[in-house]
């Protein structure tokens, strides 16, 4: 049991570094952000009025695509702001609404 | 494919159909009412149109290329370039001088074995399958009409409406000596903002240049169709740098009533093809890539297809156009395009540069559509912020 239960552990920790891998690759992509890689990108980093500097017009583009590519639905409110802090928010999100 | 088909009209949406037709082995016979083809409007071709071209053997190679459009406002002014699309096929597209065009379009049709009769049609029994001209009864397991904005089967048939919302004229003629201004590039589409509507300067080369206005209803231009294009051009700085010492070479041909649509594109013995089922506006030059796209999609259709899935694609991509010239038409295009470049973004340029290459039938391209559905938004937020958010601080 306790190893089943640590191969989970550890199949959800991958999980959610590919997931987070897939969000960086697509927000530079999307956004067609210049010299920026994907492996640049922190997973605690924000995203908004940070390092990044994207804006909420860019956040709209993000979440048309987000929602296309991992079949999520984001929200449009508040939660809007939390969920896309950064992109291991991000991530989290999709992993708890797909 | 074993029928006999009868399409009026003999432009580029009848004769790519009949081609496509006759490469099914259908047997196609084009009627045309006008023998030696004008100087029409619809001149300036989409990127997303090569895909016909090329399938259909046009050689190009006699027009001028055209690599992007610039839109322009008092002084304002912003070029978009077709390389900028998102996952572009084809880069470039070009005018054409469609008395040239139209004949070359006949030329491809005969060699694919489509008969072509000069006549004008008189009457119709679509249950008959008989066409009556004046050269006599022509008869067909289908009538077609691709015979342009007069929508006549459409009309006969009690299929046309016309448009609610969108009741534009249009004057048109061609001028010499038109030059390239600013930010212009040779080939360059160029359409000029007014308060009445919009000026199009569309060039050829050599200084050769079709150019009209299509304003609004109830706009301040009025009198002849000379004093409405000049009127026109008298409120556009961006018009005047450009056909400045430029002389008209055309008669003035006028147009009014175009946007319409057909309740449907087809019935057991008949389609509707072009413009001849559905017109919008000619702001974003969607006209002969709609009739063309269609031509090519109705014959695989008749052709063991399905015409309901035909005539759905067929209004789903006209959809999309339809959405930005409503965005145009309410200031929403000018405004987001207009955007500083320094504050502009890369992916809104390229949602607009793939709309404007007439890329609405590719249901792998998101952003065009995606583009035509969030431009209001993103033009409130302009409007709102004077640019872009990050631009002033406001994320």
């Amino acid at each position: 049991m306790l190893v089943l239960g640590l191969w989970l552990i550890e199949h959800a920790r991958e999980a959610s570094v590919e997931l987070r891998s897939a969000v960086k690759e697509l927000i530079v992509r999307v956004l067609q952000l210049e010299g920026v890689r994907p492996e640049d990108i922190e997973d605690q980093g924000r995203l908004f009025g940070g390092g990044l500097g994207l804006d909420s017009v860019d956040a709209l583009e993000l979440a048309i695509h987000i929602e296309e590519q991992f079949k999520v639905k984001m929200p449009e409110d508040e939660t809007a702001r939390q969920a896309f802090a950064s992109v291991a928010s991000i991530a989290a999100y999709i992993e708890a609404h797909r | 494919m074993n029928a006999d088909v009868v399409i009026l009209g003999a432009g580029p949406t009848g004769c790519a159909l009949g081609t496509y037709l006759r490469r099914r082995g259908a047997s196609v016979t084009l009627v045309e009412a006008v023998e030696r083809p004008e100087s029409v409007v619809g001149e300036s071709m989409l990127p997303c149109s090569s895909l016909v071209f090329e399938e259909c053997g046009l050689d190009m190679s006699r027009y001028m290329v055209k690599h992007g459009a610039v839109f322009c406002r008092n002084g304002e002014g912003v070029r978009f370039d077709f390389s900028e699309a998102e996952a572009p096929q084809w880069t470039y597209a070009w005018q054409v001088q469609r008395e040239v065009f139209d004949l070359q379009w006949r030329e491809v049709a005969r060699q694919a074995g489509c008969r072509l009769v000069f006549a004008k049609a008189l009457d119709v029994d679509v249950d008959q399958g008989r066409l009556s001209t004046s050269e006599g009864d022509l008869f067909g397991d289908r009538i077609i009409d691709a015979g342009g904005r007069q929508m006549w089967l459409s009309s006969k048939l009690r299929l046309r409406a016309g448009d609610q919302n969108l009741r534009n004229s249009a004057v048109g003629t061609r001028y010499s000596g038109v030059k390239s201004v600013g930010i212009d590039q040779p080939g360059d589409i160029t359409i000029c903002s007014i308060p009445a509507g919009w000026i199009w300067i569309i060039p050829f080369g050599g200084g050769l240049a079709s150019v009209g206005v299509v304003m609004t209803p109830n706009c301040a231009l009025k009198g002849t169709s000379e004093e409405r294009l000049l009127g026109a051009i008298a409120m556009s700085p961006d018009a005047q740098a450009r056909l400045d010492g430029a002389t008209r070479v055309l008669p003035h041909r006028g147009l009014q009533d175009f946007t319409a649509t057909s309740s449907t594109f087809y019935g057991d013995k008949f389609a509707l093809c072009g413009d001849a089922a559905t017109f919008i506006d000619p702001v974003f030059s969607s006209g002969v890539l709609l009739g063309l796209h269609g031509a090519r999609g109705l014959a695989a259709a008749l052709d063991g297809g399905d015409l309901a899935a035909w005539e759905n694609e067929y209004r789903e991509g006209a959809s999309v156009f339809r959405k930005v010239i409503d965005h145009w038409y309410a200031d929403d295009f000018m405004t987001l395009a207009l955007v500083p470049a320094q504050y502009q973004k890369p992916y809104i340029r390229r949602g607009i540069v793939s709309l404007l290459a007439g890329d609405v039938f590719d249901p792998a391209k998101k952003s065009p559509r995606s583009m035509a559905d969030r431009m209001p938004h993103l033009a409130a937020l302009v409007r709102t912020h004077g640019l872009l958010p990050s631009a002033d601080g406001h994320a």
